[in-house]
């Protein structure tokens, strides 16, 4: 039972006290007066909450929003008394505490052990006493203007917490289809991460990495490769050019075998050199050569000066000055030389004819040396150049011939076919590679796109996601069987009540409960054929019955036998307000309920009570 | 009011009746006035209980009529007398725009109960809407004649209608032998079975096994049960879907 409240700064209330008597009692007052700031208050000393303002809006329960509002509530349960203290800051709850007044002894220190403890106390817990004990304002105006064929149903429902319960339900349901989704598409991601092996951030790093590496020897294996290939092709280029020197120059040989005796086994370079030494000789004889042709040219053309001297004799004279001396010289005399002059031009002649031969015959054979070594000349260059494998100048033309002939066979058709084979395949490797890469490039972008850092954070993620779902399936059964058992028992028992309560409000005896076949109970009356019609009553027997209801379920649920309702009688017409009143006061004489605090205006009709025993006006 | 009172009301309400024109009319009136006093003492003696008080409404008192004002809880019934010449019940229609204007300035009167002054008291009660609807259609003031009653027989009749007695049965308040368990209860017991029941399944999934496996009871037990107190305030499906989706911290588990 409530005893005593204490307000300060609470709503309407700067600082206010009351004292609660059994019974009934009437808080008066106009509208704004301050009789709901009363019940909020009780409820809130109760419970922590009050019923139209949650945690956001509490403060608003403060008058004066910048201090602390406080409300102390003293009350008995079995005789013995308790008293809650609890303090409302500006921005957050202030301080609580819940004392046995007997022995002075604090059993709770803190807003939420307080309302444990009075769940205890009165074995009910606090949103169930906020719903059922206390009919906040607008719950009777809800009620009266629900659609009557599921009006009583809905308010048992939702008093007994099944409406909600059935919310929740659906939240749990829609909670594990959300998961589902969610785990449906980690999951793929997950076995994406098993398929490649990865469970761990160093996994996945390490893979990238060593794929990295491994991407980089591809690459590198193909630049050489691709190197090696180039060099190929340029050494078969060389090759085929060395080849197409080397049938010349055997064309040559063959034609000419003479002068090519031997060059055959010889080796290449020393044979080039012999042919150039050989060269340079006949060059210094060509040289030799020139030069005594040179020297006869001189002595014949000496002759001939002296001859053209000695020659122009006119008969008139019978000496001719000696062309050297000037001595005069006999006819005879210069017979005598010029028959010897003439025998030695002829001398120088011969001579003359036979270097001439020598010449042209030394000419030939440098023609000859000089077509021998241009021909090699290429051979030579084309080897000491290219850098041919397996091909140098101290091979002989014949060694030479088969190693152009065994690089060409072998490296146009067996190494340019295994490098470009080698390609081939590296680049697959590469591909494949690559392809390999991106996988661990694209879960390392889904881990991001789904928000995770790391491999270990998604399969936490699905940790996380398995435990609450497996709270969510538990809280489906628990919450199937919890709406069994309400409706198999409680639900049904609560019916039965209301089904005598129906009784009196019609007028007709004989209702009875059946359960229907989702497993709720409906009121019916077999003798008449009728089923429970919120119709059949007016706002008043609504209201009765809606408080009825609430002791009933009161009674059923918890050792409270306190009501608090508000404004029970704001939309009843005079003859529903008298009966409501009297059907009030006639159920605390019957002993429905043991308190109820009734906030309303009806003072004239609250008056003729008030004489009463256990019926208390507080004006307000 | 004492007995005395009302009867120096009466005697008030008589002494103006002297005011009447007519020999026979004063004498029915006083007849009338001394029937109502007499009805008026053995009602109040049967409705001590309901506190019912008539008492002579001085206000109304005037040269032609003399009435009463009965009040019962929150409200009150006004008595008018008119005279009945040959016994029967007659209306005329400049009464009741007066009686309209009484009702519309005292709210708290439900009913001008209109009386004849014949033996039998005939009486017809009006309310604010039916004197309306006269005023509207004088041509019903003669059909609403056929409905008179005898004053004792309407009086009770008039009053048990602005109250209606519904009584408590006494199933009600007997307390149940055995006390039901709200759903929170029920629920907060059976979310335990459920949870053991679910981690104790064999599980192939490995996440799910270690889910099992490493299950915070207690924190996801207070997560639900937490999430259920809103269910219960009337949070929607939508809202405590949020909270249910809401995982913990990582690394929390």
């Amino acid at each position: 039972m409530i005893n005593y409240i204490k307000m300060i700064n609470w709503r309407a209330y700067e600082q206010h006290e009351l004292e609660f008597g059994k019974g009934i009692t009437f808080l008066m007052g106009p509208n704004g007066s301050g009789k709901t700031s009363i019940l909020e208050a009780i409820s809130y000393a109760l419970t922590g909450e009050a019923a139209l303002f949650d945690s956001k809006t509490r403060s608003q329960l403060l008058r004066d929003p910048k201090r602390p509002g406080t409300i102390t509530l003293r009350f008995d349960v079995a005789g013995i008394g308790y008293e809650i203290q609890r303090t409302q800051n500006p921005d957050r709850a202030g301080g609580a505490s819940l004392i046995r007044l007997n022995d002075k002894k604090r059993l709770a220190k803190t807003h939420s052990s307080v309302t444990n403890q009075v769940e205890k106390l009165l074995e009910i817990s606090d949103d169930f006493l906020r719903r059922i004990v206390y009919m906040a304002e607008g719950d009777v105006f809800n009620f009266l203007n629900a659609p009557p064929k599921d009006a009583l149903d809905i308010q048992i429902r939702t008093v007994l917490g099944l409406t909600q319960l059935n919310e929740f339900s659906i939240a749990l349901k829609n909670s594990k289809k959300h998961f589902r989704e969610r785990l449906k598409s980690l999951q793929d991601l997950k076995s994406d991460l098993d398929r490649l092996q990865i469970r761990t951030t160093a996994d996945l790093d390490n893979h990238i990495k060593v794929g990295e590496e491994a991407k980089q020897g591809l690459l590198i294996k193909l630049e050489t490769t691709a190197q090696e290939l180039k060099e190929l092709d340029q050494h078969t280029i060389f090759a085929k050019k060395l080849q197409h020197e080397i049938d010349n120059l055997q064309e040559v040989i063959h034609d000419d075998s003479e002068k090519w005796d031997g060059f055959i086994d010889k080796n290449i370079q020393t044979s080039l050199e012999q042919f150039q030494d050989n060269l340079n000789v006949i060059e210094q004889d060509l040289t030799d050569i020139r030069m005594a042709l040179a020297r006869l040219d001189g002595q014949d053309e000496s002759y001939i000066s002296i001859f053209e001297l000695l020659e122009p004799y006119d008969n008139s004279t019978d000496t001719v000055p000696c062309p050297v001396c000037r001595k005069p010289l006999t006819l005879s005399e210069r017979n005598s030389i010029l028959k010897e002059i003439n025998k030695d031009i002829l001398a120088i002649q011969q001579q003359r004819n036979k270097q001439t031969l020598t010449k042209n015959e030394i000419s030939k054979a440098k023609e000859e040396l000089t077509r021998q070594i241009n021909i090699l000349k290429p051979i030579r260059n084309l080897i000491a150049h290219t850098d041919l494998p397996g091909i140098h100048l101290q091979m002989s033309f014949s060694e030479i011939t088969n190693a152009v002939h065994e690089l060409i066979k072998e490296e146009a058709i067996i190494r340019q076919d295994h490098l470009t084979q080698e390609r081939s395949t590296t680049n697959v490797r590469l591909s494949e590679l690559e392809t390999y890469q991106s996988e661990y490039f694209s879960i390392k972008k889904r881990l991001q796109d789904f928000g995770f850092e790391s491999p270990e954070e998604l399969l936490e993620e699905l940790i996380r996601i398995e435990v609450r779902l497996l709270s969510i399936r538990a809280a489906s059964q628990a919450a199937e069987i919890t709406l069994a058992t309400q409706q198999k028992t409680d639900m049904k028992s609560i019916y039965q009540q209301i089904a005598g309560l129906w009784s009196t409000f019609t007028g007709i005896d004989g209702w009875e409960v059946e359960m229907e076949k989702l497993g709720f109970p409906v009121v019916i009356n077999p003798e008449y054929g009728l089923k429970l019609d919120m119709r059949q009553l007016s706002g008043g027997e609504k209201t009765a019955l809606l408080i009825m209801l609430h002791t009933i379920i009161a009674h059923h649920f918890s050792k409270s036998d306190f009501l608090m309702i508000d404004e029970p009688l704001e939309h009843l017409d005079p003859i529903n307000r008298r009966s409501l009143i009297r059907f009030l006061v006639d159920a605390y004489r019957h002993q429905v309920f043991g308190q109820a605090v009734i906030a309303t205006f009806e003072e004239a009709l609250i008056r003729k009570y008030q004489s009463e025993e256990g019926i208390n006006i507080i004006g307000v | 009011m004492s007995e005395n009172n009302l009867l120096k009301g009466l005697m008030d309400e008589f002494m103006a009746s002297f005011s009447q024109d007519s020999q026979d009319a004063m004498m029915r009136r006083v007849n009338a006035e001394r029937l109502i006093r007499l009805y008026a003492g053995q009602f109040i003696d049967q409705h001590q209980a309901e506190s019912i008080r008539i008492l002579p409404d001085q206000r109304l008192a005037g040269e032609d009529v003399a009435d009463f004002l009965v009040q019962v809880d929150d409200y009150d019934l006004r008595i008018v007398l008119i005279d009945s010449t040959n016994g029967v019940p007659q209306l005329t229609v400049k009464y009741i725009q007066e009686w309209l204007d009484l009702l519309e300035d005292n709210p708290s009167t439900a009913f001008m109960i209109v009386v004849w002054t014949t033996d039998e008291l005939l009486a017809l009660p009006f309310s604010m809407v039916q004197l309306q609807t006269l005023l509207k259609s004088p041509e019903q003031v003669e059909d609403c004649l056929l409905n008179v009653t005898p004053l004792n027989q309407l009086i009770p009749v008039i009053i048990q209608q602005q109250v209606k007695n519904w009584e408590i049965d006494e199933d009600l308040s007997q307390k149940p032998d055995e006390r039901g368990r709200d759903c929170y209860s029920i629920f907060a017991e059976k979310i335990g079975q459920a949870i053991d029941k679910e981690a104790n399944r064999r599980y192939k999934i490995e996440e799910r096994l270690k889910a099992a496996q490493e299950f915070p009871y207690q924190k996801e037990k207070q997560v639900i049960l937490s999430i259920l107190e809103d269910a219960l305030e009337g949070k929607s499906a939508k809202e405590l879907e949020y909270q249910l989706t809401r995982l913990p911290r990582r690394g929390s588990i």
